[in-house]
């Protein structure tokens, strides 16, 4: 059973606060103006938190990679640049990776560095008005795979990246006007 | 089997094929297509103190700000207006049509911080030059931290600022060799109707007298065209948007300024 104490309480008897969440389930909730703020949690059920919402997170984008693969392996062949059906494709490919980079926030890091580098690439490549060309679909199936292993870190994430530039898809957004004449003279 | 010639590109044009507009980022992707690509760490290093630190910058205000409104205006106040102007282009272009609010743009201004340009940056490079042995250009954001523990989360830092006080670079000892390359930049500029290069002309002949003068902000804020000028090898043509300080400075070195082919063709018509 939770209990609930105001920010002054918790102040006036922190060591037995401590003490009454210690080994147990219950949290204690401290309220800052009457709204709940802050949470005490023995730090073995916060552990056992943590393990069960990060093996949620890899169940949930385990199943959104998957997802998006299929699509990518369904995606017709035929589209035109700039027709109706390839904006759908497109529309629907990139709702299929804004839940993947989600689920993905939800992990550490380099998961949510290469969701959003995946993400942006999408976006890049609609905004193109291009069609997604086969070996473009099959370098973002790989790079999706990565989102399925145990660890990543950031530099397998930048290389991700990089493989996803030689295939023609940029993370990176280009500006409209003129970037450059603004960088001519260093200030 | 023959060789493409090489093409050196300056931080204008670097900046152009990473962030330029779709139409002119294709362009160059086809015209650069016929060269082998060369820059510098100088370039580099004036890369990571513009477009990279203006991200950095940028993702900082994200984090901090209660509201995506208030970056905008955040960015006006910004006492540097030039900074300020370029982070707003670059604004307009992070917080565009389609974005998924506050965590999208605060990851992607991470992933340009964090290495996305300067990948993009090497990006189909053949050679990086490194005759300034530039010490800024070796270093990348990262995470603030006290003591060892994270400041703030996801706050970067970039080092980005030459000081005279640490040597971390060969530019005085290469001036030296340059000599008289530097002698004639200072005399040919001396009189320049470009207020930029003739106080480069002034720091040329000082630097004359005392190499080391080339190190902090006389290096970072005066002598980035000179510089770049001076290390572009003889025969390799240099690829910029500022053909106003480079045209002068090359012609008074005998190097070659690249043409591009649209300019080219608008040259001979008028």
């Amino acid at each position: 059973m939770e209990t609930t104490v105001s920010i002054t309480q918790a102040r006036d008897n922190l060591p037995a606060l401590i003490r009454q969440v210690s080994g147990s389930a219950a949290p204690i909730i401290i309220t800052n103006r009457s709204q709940p703020q802050v949470v005490i949690l023995d730090y073995e059920t916060y552990q056992r938190s943590q393990r069960l919402a990060l093996s949620g997170a890899r169940h949930q984008l385990t199943a959104l990679v998957t997802q998006a693969q299929t699509l990518l392996a369904e995606a017709r062949e035929g589209l035109e640049p700039g027709s109706v059906e390839n904006a759908v494709f497109l529309d629907t490919l990139q709702e299929a990776i804004h839940q993947v980079w989600e689920a993905a926030r939800l992990l550490n890091k380099p998961y949510r560095l290469l969701g959003v580098t995946i993400l942006n690439a999408v976006l890049n490549h609609r905004e193109s008005g291009q069609v997604l060309s086969g070996p473009q679909a099959e370098t973002l199936s790989q790079v999706l795979s990565l989102l399925l292993k145990d660890t990543l870190d950031l530099e397998e994430a930048g290389q991700a990246d990089q493989q996803l530039l030689t295939a023609g898809l940029n993370a990176v957004f280009p500006v409209e006007g003129e970037m450059a004449s603004s960088y001519e003279v260093a200030d | 089997m023959t060789t493409k010639p090489s093409l050196f590109l300056d931080t204008t044009i670097q900046i152009e094929r990473v962030v330029g507009s779709r139409a002119r980022q294709a362009a160059l992707q086809r015209e650069l297509a016929d060269y082998r690509l060369i820059t510098s760490t100088y370039v580099l290093g004036e890369y990571l103190r513009t477009l990279v630190r203006d991200a950095l910058y940028l993702h900082r205000l994200v984090l901090e700000q209660q509201h995506l409104d208030d970056v905008a205006t955040a960015i006006a106040q910004h006492v540097n207006k030039r900074e300020a102007s370029r982070m707003l282009l670059l604004w307009a272009n992070v917080c565009r049509e389609g974005i998924y609010g506050r965590e999208h743009i605060a990851d992607q201004l991470e992933l340009y911080v964090t290495g996305g340009l300067v990948r993009r940056f090497t990006f189909g490079l053949e050679t990086l030059l490194d005759a300034t042995g530039c010490g800024l250009a070796r270093e990348r954001a990262t995470p603030v931290t006290v003591g060892g523990v994270p400041d703030a989360p996801d706050h970067y830092r970039l080092r980005a600022q030459c000081t005279r006080r640490v040597q971390e670079c060969a530019l005085a000892e290469r001036l030296v060799e340059w000599q008289e390359h530097v002698r004639r930049i200072g005399a040919g500029l001396r009189d320049s109707e470009e207020p930029a290069l003739r106080q480069a002309a002034t720091l040329a002949e000082q630097l004359l007298a005392d190499p080391s003068l080339a190190r902090g902000r006389n290096c970072t804020r005066y002598l980035g065209d000179v510089v770049i000028a001076l290390e572009l090898p003889p025969d390799v043509p240099l690829y910029t948007t500022n053909r106003r300080h480079f045209a002068p400075l090359l012609g008074i070195l005998g190097k070659q300024l690249h043409m591009p082919r649209q300019h080219a063709l608008t040259n001979q018509q008028s």
